[in-house]
């Protein structure tokens, strides 16, 4: 299917899911990836997130805190993937059992469902649109367009040095202004 | 330890700083804690704000139909039908917005494209950067129109087009402003201590050097604030008004200059000392000249000067200065060797 022709097709609830997906695929993919270190099982869990939503979608009462539920789906399916990964590391490779370790400590802390915090969302919102415009660009080309130091360099035409900083110097920015999440 | 927590969520450590990470963290509950917060508060952070692809969401919806083939879901309830419709039609309009600003139509994955609509994206928000060496001054036109003209050593950056809330800018040196009248789409210059100022259509001029101790800020007409780093206003100045902010003390104070050709004359061509103290002169005169100023005596800084100077040559400035027994000079290309005063 050509990509400018878009398609008219749906039903309503096909339409719900698809604004749903579109808004939250990659946010949950990222979060799931950011405690599994897997990025293959972590596009898995989501998808398996996002179909259990849709064969339940007849008998949950959504709202418009629908992505905060998609959130905590994916998890309790990634603290069940941790806790069978960290049994398997057992006598294999301890570094990385470890590393599962402290993001299963994470996950299972409350603070990781942070990222369902809309008010959170909002302040990091606040905080970017008030960085030094340089800044807040190359903080969004690592963040959101996941370019690498180097290719934002390129792309800057200033160095790696000078991206490195600026990046550093906005999440410094970042852990100042939201001390009191902490 | 803060740092090499942030080091290794990053993925930055070495094998040896992992290692002492690891077995921080693990060592007590206290530090467990510690590390737990910290990574929480990154992942949602870097949390990307970036919509699936069309293509990828359309791939989903056959996903679900081709999941229904296989499962097929209970009984439709059509009042829950007629609430997702408005849901959805409100997150159409969202990604509408979002897809005029960002074009975030990329596959994570797929690294030629991502590169590719890198480059579209940054085509498409271009910012532009001018800046004025030392000894030479400019004169700027904004996407609105607005004018700036920069002082020596200065330097402006914004973008093609002003779009979001604000016209924003990032601003570094002395310009002197003319900025569009906007009251519904004020103008925001960012400095590089974090400030900013915030004008909605007005006549100023603004110093912010960012080796220069002090901030100034003349109002000339219309209205302006100045705004600490989390955009909080701190001062609102009435045209007349000098702000001066000493960016050590962050000590603030607002006066009402009887001439303001101190101040703005550089515009014209006017190289004014005010009773400026020497480091001041010396920094002024490297920007105006484009030179490189020594001093080879510490005791001359103590010293002040005021004066007006229009078209003189640094040779002729530094002149002056010795016959009313400043200081001596030597120039050598072009460097001006300072030292203190003494008759011969």
């Amino acid at each position: 299917m050509s990509g400018n022709i878009s398609r008219v097709d749906f039903t309503s609830d096909e339409l719900f899911f698809r604004g749903l997906y579109k808004e939250y695929y990659h946010k949950a993919v990222y979060y799931a990836n950011q405690y599994l270190n897997d990025y293959e099982a972590s596009k898995e869990i989501v998808q398996e997130a996002f179909l259990s939503l849709w064969e339940r979608r007849d008998v949950l009462e959504f709202n418009q805190n629908i992505g905060a539920y998609l959130i905590k789906t994916v998890k309790n399916k990634s603290l069940n993937e941790l806790r069978d990964n960290i049994r398997k590391l057992q006598n294999v490779n301890s570094e990385k059992q470890a590393d599962l370790i402290l993001n299963q400590r994470s996950l299972l802390d409350d603070s990781s469902s942070l990222v369902e915090n809309k008010e959170l969302s909002l302040q990091i919102k606040r905080i970017l649109d008030n960085m030094p415009l340089k800044m807040r660009e190359v903080f969004l080309m690592n963040r959101d367009m996941e370019l690498t130091y180097p290719q934002i360099a390129a792309n800057q035409g200033v160095s790696v040095k000078t991206v490195e900083y600026r990046i550093s110097r906005a999440l410094a920015i970042f852990r100042k202004n939201l001390s009191e999440w902490m | 330890m803060e740092k090499l927590i942030i080091k290794y969520l990053t993925g930055e450590t070495t094998v040896e700083e992992a290692k002492m990470v690891r077995e921080w963290a693990l060592e007590s509950e206290e530090n467990m804690e510690i590390f737990v917060k910290e990574k929480n508060l990154r992942v949602a952070t870097m949390m990307p704000d970036v919509e699936a692809s069309d293509s990828e969401a359309d791939a989903f919806v056959d996903l679900l139909r081709e999941h229904d083939r296989k499962k097929p879901a209970n009984n439709s309830n059509p009042n829950k039908i007629r609430i997702w419709v408005t849901a959805a039609a409100s997150v159409a309009a969202v990604a509408l917005i979002v897809l005029s600003v960002s074009l975030s139509v990329f596959s994570a994955k797929n690294r030629d494209l991502k590169e590719e609509l890198a480059f579209i994206t940054t085509q498409q928000l271009s910012y532009h950067q001018n800046s004025t060496p030392y000894g030479v001054k400019g004169k700027v036109v904004l996407p609105d129109s607005s004018v700036v003209y920069l002082n020596s050593g200065s330097s402006i950056y914004y973008p093609s087009k002003f779009h979001g809330e604000n016209r924003e800018v990032d601003f570094t040196g002395e310009g002197y402003f003319e900025v569009r009248e906007n009251s519904a789409f004020p103008m925001k210059i960012s400095l590089s201590n974090g400030m900013s100022v915030y004008v909605k259509g007005t006549t100023f001029n603004l110093s912010s050097y960012e080796n220069d101790r002090s901030l100034s800020l003349l109002l000339l007409s219309g209205k302006v604030s100045l705004l600490d780093n989390n955009s909080n206003e701190i001062v609102k100045l009435l045209p007349k008004e000098k702000l001066l902010l000493d960016k050590t003390t962050s000590k603030i104070s607002v006066i009402r200059p009887q001439d303001i050709v101190p101040t703005v004359g550089w515009k014209k061509g006017w190289l004014v000392f005010d009773e400026t103290t020497m480091p001041e002169i010396l920094k002024k005169l490297e920007r105006w000249y484009g030179v490189n100023v020594v001093v080879n005596d510490s005791t001359i800084m103590t010293k002040t000067l005021t004066a007006k100077f229009r078209e003189e040559s640094l040779s002729q400035v530094l002149e002056l200065m010795h016959r009313i027994s400043l200081i001596d000079y030597t120039l050598k290309d072009s460097t001006a060797f300072l030292k203190s005063y003494s008759k011969r």
